[in-house]
């Protein structure tokens, strides 16, 4: 396995989970350890329902990128912990890099019989995860305007269709039959870290950035191999329900 | 002029003054061994060893020798309650006095290792009685009532204690610290004398505090008698100095006083030295704050509220107090700020009924009369169910017993009970220092006796235990009736005060109501609003060192101390801003 | 504005209730339980949530026209608030050194981490010159061997071995969160932007070229942990033209990472010029 997306993905979200009980401003927080550190927090999550419909789109890709709606439903136990379960799906398109370039004839796009021979290109997604959000911040901008944020790390698992990925011989055959690849599922699971910034306070805008790790068979290789796929994640969270305080 | 509780305050450097450091000199004379400094260990939690003592070869030593040295041997393999038995069963028995001496010294020190710290104090105390000529340990007690004493809550005990030994010759540095509790102790007693009207007899007693607390060598820390682990070494010499800076005071030679205090400063500034107390450090900046805001100096009293380090225990106060200073001046701005510190969430549980009403004041100031209404109907919702209460405690004919049972009941009160008036009417009782002193002291003592001597099983049963509870209960029966007994004034004066209060605020509301009929009449004269509102300036600006955050209703601890108010409306032109940044 | 003959009695309870404090508190300390974060501390009723400051209501009675309407039950919240507190961590004036690692994050099929470092000069609290340096190395994924499989053909890819770059650092952003619900950490949001060379396989044999005029654009955030460290977690993305081969015409080549860096300040502590 090489030193893929997933892991700088780890590596970023062990920076900020391992930064916070080392970073802190010890000479201006005098009160610490005596007093908790927010009190009439304005915008709680504890008891509430998530609703989200969310926009993704596919970041650092190979061959395929990925454009795809979806909607997430979420149950928060508290500020802190909270599940929910995710669907998203949506249409892939070749990436620059399925250009093919040749000094006499100039660069075209790849065939769709080549492109049935790599992988990437995601039909639908859909899992349920864990979100542990350890943090809840406000950001000052240009003295003008205070965001109120939190953070959050998210592990979950899912079921991933994508385009099956055919051998060259079984790519010919079938651009031959004039038919298609078909898809197949795989389970696999996401990794990734992710922000509310609060407007209102039943509402929030949501991005998160999410590392889906699958196994998925290429023909090519006749071998089983690990696909990651990121996607940064955009939409907006409706809170149903009062915080529970 | 009444003293304030710029006296009261030097209690609150006993803490700290009561938690003297181990001690592992050995003061005896050249008979003596020395005794090794152990630590002292929590009360054990298995029952404890045997009650009985080894058999004794009585083969050429006397009985009673022969005794001790097993009781001694028992200390020795850390068995310290069969020691303390066997000490006791020594002091019991009248045809080995000869050894009562040392098992006297030796029990204090068994039950010291125990964790039962006041009935070693005690015991140390009987010692000390008998004077340095009555007792071969004299020194060797006074080395265990220091060591015992920090560990005591209620350093009244250990004042009381210390003032027998007055006059006693001792090392350079146990003498410094001796020299401060006795002078802490003199203070106390002028402070008492010139209560109760004895101004002379007050006089010698706080010129006797200030000759002693002269005595104390300069540079003198606690440091000097071995380090204790957990408590911080303190400044002995500046502690010293800010008992003559109290007494000055009381004294009334105020500008002493102030050059006293500012000595204090110096000499636990922390850039200088590495015992900076901060405990006396910020005890001094609040006395330097309240004397200049007593001589209406207030933009100095203002610096010195400033300096006080945040989030210590006194930080609370010098913020409300500094509103004050801070109103006096004309600085709306920062007294609303200060005020809306007091009122945040986080110190719902802390009693300044007064703030509200110099919050109304601000605003009827300000002609914004709806709001200073609503800020004295919030205060009457608050307080008078406070004062109600309040009345109906001290109404009662019962035994000062009873009012500390119920703070007791007051502080057991949970979560849920948070708002009760029960709990926030104890709160008012604890917020006297003497009183939450002694309930500390209770608590101990009932911890000593619950844990330290009842838990112990067998221990319990014999008649050294027996003995031990009977004596701390007959100790915590004296506390409670004292804490109840400062309970009861406390809650009557306090009581009083509310009351007074209460009535200013409903003088206020009257002033108010006086206001918007004028008001009211001269526009329906005019056709027009007769005072203008006029919108303040409000700015974001502020230096690259510090960072700006708009009050949203969410409270941040860390900002807690910084608010600053911009009246949007008003009569008054924006008061002139002071160089903030 | 009331008139003198107001003033008099309102001064009169004015200082009256200015003498409280001495009258009232005397003989007494009151104590702030700060010594233990009590269980009792831990929920605090908070309360009820409220919104931004909302307008006053309009006037409806004549009084109200007279005197005004109160707007929020928090008087606070009707008025402009603001807490001003001191930064935890001041830069200004001081050296910044940085050692960092960057994985890229836009190239599927080469992947590239690069290790560097900054040495950087707070001129502001709020803005820093830099010079920043670093290698890279490169990784072939598994995508290249598919890739080459799927299109029969050869994957070209720029090279990139070492970056320097002269960056201004721009921070006009602070916040501040609680973690966990104990403590509070602060950081700052940072923006960089600069321009200076790159050096590619083009850059030596065969073709020496000589290094490539880059520019750097990016944004990050940092974490203090006292007084002369910082933790950095950043996005830059490097650009620099390159002709991967000379049968293709040249392009501007992306290399975007993450950076991760620990840096150190000297001198080591600061000092609040301000009061």
């Amino acid at each position: 396995m090489t030193a893929r997306t997933h892991i700088r993905v780890l590596l970023a979200a062990a920076a900020i989970a391992a930064a916070p009980p080392v970073a802190r401003a010890s000479e201006a927080d005098a009160f610490e350890n005596k007093i908790v550190p927010i009190s009439g927090q304005l915008y709680g999550k504890g008891g509430r329902f998530e609703l989200e419909p969310l926009a993704a789109l596919s970041v650092d890709d190979a061959f395929y990128a990925k454009y795809f709606g979806g909607v997430r439903a979420g149950w928060h136990f508290s500020d802190f912990w909270s599940v929910a379960v995710t669907f998203q799906g949506g249409a892939s398109q070749p990436t620059s890099s399925t250009s093919l370039c040749t000094a006499s004839q100039g660069c075209k796009a790849a065939t769709p019989e080549q492109l049935w021979q790599v992988p990437g290109d995601i039909r639908w997604l859909g899992g349920a995860e864990v979100l542990f959000s350890p943090v809840y911040g406000k950001v000052n901008v240009l003295a003008s305007a205070v965001l109120h944020l939190d953070f959050s790390l998210i592990a979950g698992v899912d079921f991933i269709e994508s385009q099956k990925v055919l051998s060259a011989a079984q790519a010919a055959q079938v651009a031959s039959s004039g038919g298609t690849p078909g898809n197949v599922g795989a389970p696999g699971m996401h990794l990734g870290l992710g922000t509310h910034i609060f407007f209102a306070s039943f509402a929030a805008v949501t991005l998160e950035l999410k590392d889906y790790l699958y196994f998925t068979d290429i023909g090519n290789l006749n071998a089983n191999k690990l696909q990651n796929q990121i996607f940064v994640e955009l939409g907006v969270s409706f809170f149903i329900g009062q915080p529970s305080r | 002029m009444p003293l304030p509780r710029t006296l009261l305050l030097l209690l609150l450097a006993a803490p700290g003054v009561a938690g003297a450091q181990g001690l592992g000199l050995d003061l005896g004379g050249p008979q003596k061994k020395a005794e090794p400094q152990k630590a002292v260990p929590a009360p054990a939690a298995k029952p404890a060893a045997p009650m009985t003592l080894d058999a004794i070869n009585v083969a050429g030593r006397s009985a009673g020798r022969q005794r001790m040295d097993a009781a001694k041997r028992l200390y020795d393999d850390k068995a310290w309650e069969s020691a303390a038995v066997g000490f006791d069963e020594i002091l019991r028995d009248r045809s080995i006095a000869a050894e009562h001496d040392e098992a006297r010294y030796r029990l204090a020190q068994s039950l010291e290792k125990l964790g039962l710290y006041y009935s070693a104090f005690s015991r140390y105390e009987e010692i000390l009685a008998k004077g340095p000529q009555g007792s071969k340990f004299y020194y060797n007690a006074l080395d265990g009532l220091f060591s015992a004493a920090r560990h005591m809550a209620n350093d009244r005990v250990v004042l009381a204690g210390t003032a027998r030994l007055a006059g006693e010759k001792m090392p350079a540095e146990y003498q410094d610290r001796l020299n401060l509790l006795l002078a802490r102790y003199h203070y106390e007693r002028g402070r008492a004398l010139l209560e109760s009207g004895q101004a002379a007899e007050a006089r010698r007693e706080l010129e006797e505090a200030r000759r002693l607390a002269g005595q104390v060598r300069p540079g003198a820390t606690s440091a000097a008698i071995g380090s204790d682990v957990g408590n911080p070494t303190e400044n002995l010499a500046a502690r010293a100095r800010f008992v003559d800076g109290t007494a000055l005071y009381a004294l009334g030679s105020e500008p002493q006083a102030l050059d006293a205090f500012k000595d204090v400063i110096r000499l636990t500034n922390p850039r200088k030295t590495a015992q900076s107390d901060a405990r006396v450090r910020e005890l001094a900046f609040l006395q330097l704050a309240r004397i200049h805001y007593e001589h209406k100096q207030n933009r100095y009293a203002i610096w010195y509220f400033g300096k006080m380090p945040w989030g210590e225990p006194l930080w609370l106060e010098g913020l409300w107090e500094s509103s004050y200073a801070h109103y006096r001046i004309g600085d709306y701005e920062k007294a609303l700020g200060n005020l809306l510190t007091l009122h945040s969430p986080f110190f719902v549980d802390e009693y300044f009924p007064e703030s509200y009403i110099l919050k109304a004041v601000i605003y009827f100031e300000n002609c914004r009369y709806p709001e200073a209404r609503s800020i004295l109907e919030d205060f009457t919702r608050r307080y008078e169910p406070v004062y109600q209460e309040l009345v109906r405690l001290t109404a009662r004919k019962v035994p000062p017993s009873t009012f500390y049972e119920e703070i007791e009941q007051g502080q057991k009160a949970g979560d849920a009970d948070r708002g009760s008036l029960m709990r926030k009417v104890m709160k008012i009782a604890l917020t006297d220092d003497a009183i939450d002193r002694l309930n500390d002291s209770i608590q101990q003592l009932e911890k000593e006796m619950d844990e330290g001597v009842a838990g112990r099983g067998r221990f319990a049963r014999t008649a050294l235990g027996e003995d031990l509870l009977q004596r701390l209960k007959a100790d915590r029966a004296r506390l409670v009736e004292e804490a109840g007994a400062r309970a009861r004034q406390k809650l009557e004066a306090e009581r009083d005060d509310l009351k007074r209060l209460l009535e200013q605020a409903l003088r206020v509301k009257i002033e108010v109501s006086r206001k918007e009929r004028e008001a009211l009449e001269a526009s329906l004269a005019k056709g027009a609003p007769v005072n203008v509102l006029r919108p303040y300036r409000y700015t974001t600006a502020v230096s690259d060192e510090h960072e700006y955050w708009p009050y949203e209703g969410e409270s941040w601890r860390d900002e807690l101390g910084t608010y600053s108010y911009t009246l949007t409306r008003g009569c008054r032109e924006g008061p002139g801003r002071l160089s903030s940044p | 504005m009331p008139s003198i003959s107001m003033r008099a009695p309102l001064r009169t309870l004015s200082w009256l209730l200015v003498a409280l404090p001495l009258a009232v508190h005397a003989q007494e300390m009151p104590g702030l339980d700060l010594s233990s974060p009590a269980k009792d501390k831990g929920k605090v009723a908070a309360p009820s949530p409220t919104a931004k400051p909302a307008p006053a209501a309009e006037p409806g009675t004549p009084l109200e026209k007279a005197v005004g309407v109160p707007g929020e039950a928090d008087a606070a919240l009707e008025d402009r608030v603001k807490a001003v507190q001191r930064k935890g961590f001041i830069k200004q004036n001081r050296f910044q050194l940085t050692a960092f690692v960057a994985p890229t994050v836009n190239d599927a099929f080469y992947e590239k981490l690069g290790v560097g470092g900054m040495l950087a000069y707070n001129v502001q609290d709020s803005f820093a010159v830099a010079l920043r340096g670093a290698y890279w190395f490169a990784f072939k994924s598994q995508y290249v061997k598919q890739g080459a499989f799927a299109f029969q053909s050869q994957l070209l890819s720029s090279q990139l071995y070492g970056t320097a770059m002269l960056d201004g650092i721009w921070s006009p952003v602070y916040g501040k969160f609680a973690w966990l619900g104990k403590s509070i950490v602060h950081f700052d949001a940072y923006v960089i932007a600069g321009g200076g060379l790159a050096w590619s396989a083009t850059s030596g044999a065969p073709r020496n070229e000589g290094p490539h005029v880059a520019g750097d654009l990016g944004a990050g955030i940092r974490f203090y942990p006292n007084d002369w460290t910082c933790l950095d977690l950043g996005l830059v993305g490097t650009f620099y033209a390159d002709q991967k081969d000379t049968a293709l015409p040249g392009n501007i080549q992306k290399v975007v990472a993450i950076t991760l860096g620990v840096s150190f300040f000297v001198p080591t502590r600061f000092e609040y010029y301000y009061p």
